[in-house]
């Protein structure tokens, strides 16, 4: 029997008995527990919802705002580390929560505070495709790696995100992105849980330069 | 081998082979004949292909009744971005993949195509042998963003709706890439049969080479109805962004 920590996301912590942590350099990491929740691919009807997990999960996300709309939404095949969970039919210019919740057990669920945007009064910009591909470090594809592309911009904006297709690559509309910014900087996570980033002009030609994870 | 003959067409030896040949020909010449009266609504258009407007050619073709096997639609595809619409459902174009791959094989090269979900685009992307993003279907009454890096004369070969099957598009608040079949037809005139009567689809427009075309129908008042920009004509190998304020319907041929 081992001690285990239950750990909500405000950071209280108290003691319960099981197993799902795991003692890493940051220290007790929960192994199932969403980490790096975020909103992703904001729009005035949708919203993503990208997180990791380090021992493979099944995930679901629960979107709840006011007045009382529940939206949600649930991973389809099988056990992953990478979650991309896209949550649709939402109001634009609303707040909701977003609860992310894996393998059906809500202690290891985690929150986040999303607004959807206004619909655009003008017509959107046409397409503009930011793509590259996600390598380990000996130059194999990484398949299903999360790519997250911020902007970087003082100003915050929601990133777009997707999973990298079954020859390591991605690839995502920036133009909304690219008017916000000069500079982009993708984050990728591989399917063991390790983060990698870089920094592109978002005049960059297309493909990025490969983002390297580690994924031992 | 001796042949004889004999008195009356039908009579003797040869009478079932006559048969036979007699009724190959009269039901060839029967199926050339339905095919031939079958009703088809097709119009023939052509845009100047000035230099840097998108410019496409086809003939839409949507069935009146009979089933119809298949027809080709031409685009004209210029370098650059192109926002298509495809008014059958394509035989050679199943998916984004096997669009760029049927360009690829007509001489020209496609390296992106762009689909929207409602609140944004979603790229498929090839650049040599790699392919980036997520492949997905090409569907009737959808608009896709074509990167195209040469001018091509792009034929593509689809199954005809049935006119009273075509399905009616669904809009919803928002902003939607559409593809419209039925022609002709006025940018106007989409917006009124969307808005019938009350004020659901405010804005449509076209992707003329690096820039929108906008038409801008509002109503203020019953008495007071504007409208602001050319009122283009629908042309059903082109694709549509159309601006909706609350959810309604665009049923077309009715």
């Amino acid at each position: 029997m081992r001690l285990r920590l239950l750990m909500v996301s405000g950071g209280v912590a108290c003691l319960v008995l099981g197993g799902g942590w795991v003692l890493g350099g940051a220290g007790l990491v929960p192994q199932r527990s969403p980490d790096r929740v975020q909103a992703v691919n904001v729009g005035g009807y949708s919203v993503g919802i990208s997180f990791a997990t380090r021992q493979p999960t099944k995930s679901c996300v629960v979107v709840v705002g006011w007045p009382l709309t529940l939206k949600g939404g649930c991973e389809k095949g099988g056990r992953r580390v990478t979650h991309l969970i896209e949550v649709k039919d939402l109001q634009p210019e609303r707040t909701y929560l977003a609860l992310v919740e894996t393998e059906g057990r809500l202690a290891w669920f985690k929150t986040v505070r999303v607004e959807t945007e206004a619909v655009e009064e003008q017509v959107p910009l046409p397409p503009d495709p930011g793509y590259g591909s996600v390598v380990d470090p000996e130059g194999n594809p990484v398949v299903g790696a999360l790519v997250v592309i911020y902007p970087v911009s003082e100003k915050f904006y929601y990133p777009v995100a997707t999973l990298t297709n079954i020859e390591g690559n991605y690839a995502v509309d920036i133009s909304p992105l690219a008017r916000l910014s000069d500079r982009l900087r993708i984050e990728a996570v591989s399917t063991q849980g390790i983060w990698a980033d870089l920094s592109v002009d978002s005049s960059v030609y297309s493909p990025f330069p490969p983002i390297t994870v580690r994924t031992d | 081998m001796d042949f004889k003959i004999r008195p009356g067409f039908f009579g003797g030896k040869n009478w079932w082979v006559t048969m036979t040949l007699s009724v190959i020909l009269i039901g060839t010449v029967g199926i050339a004949v339905i095919l031939r009266l079958t009703k088809f609504s097709s119009v023939w258009f052509r845009q100047g292909a000035e230099a840097g407007e998108m410019s496409l050619t086809g003939k839409a073709i949507v069935a009146e009744e009979a089933e119809v096997a298949e027809a080709e639609v031409s685009y004209e595809l210029l370098e650059g971005w192109n926002l298509v619409a495809f008014p059958f459902s394509p035989l050679t174009v199943k998916s984004a993949a096997l669009l760029i791959e049927d360009v690829r094989q007509q001489g020209g090269t496609v390296s992106a195509v762009s689909r929207w979900d409602g609140d944004g685009w979603q790229e498929y992307v090839e650049r040599g042998t790699e392919r980036y993003g997520y492949d997905f279907a090409i569907e009737p009454g959808k608009a896709y963003f074509l990167r195209s890096h040469d001018y091509l004369q792009w034929r593509v070969v689809g199954v005809p709706p049935i006119k009273k099957e075509v399905l009616p598009i669904e809009l919803r608040s928002g902003w939607q890439a559409i593809g419209i079949i039925q022609s002709p037809l006025t940018a106007g005139q989409v917006l009124s049969a969307i808005n019938d009567g009350e004020e659901r689809a405010v804005e449509i427009d076209w992707w003329r080479s690096g820039s929108w075309e906008v038409f801008v129908q509002r109503r203020y008042s019953v008495e007071n109805a504007q409208e602001y920009g050319t009122n283009f004509t629908i042309e059903p190998t082109k694709g549509y962004m159309v601006k909706a304020m609350s959810e309604g319907w665009l049923r077309q041929f009715e």
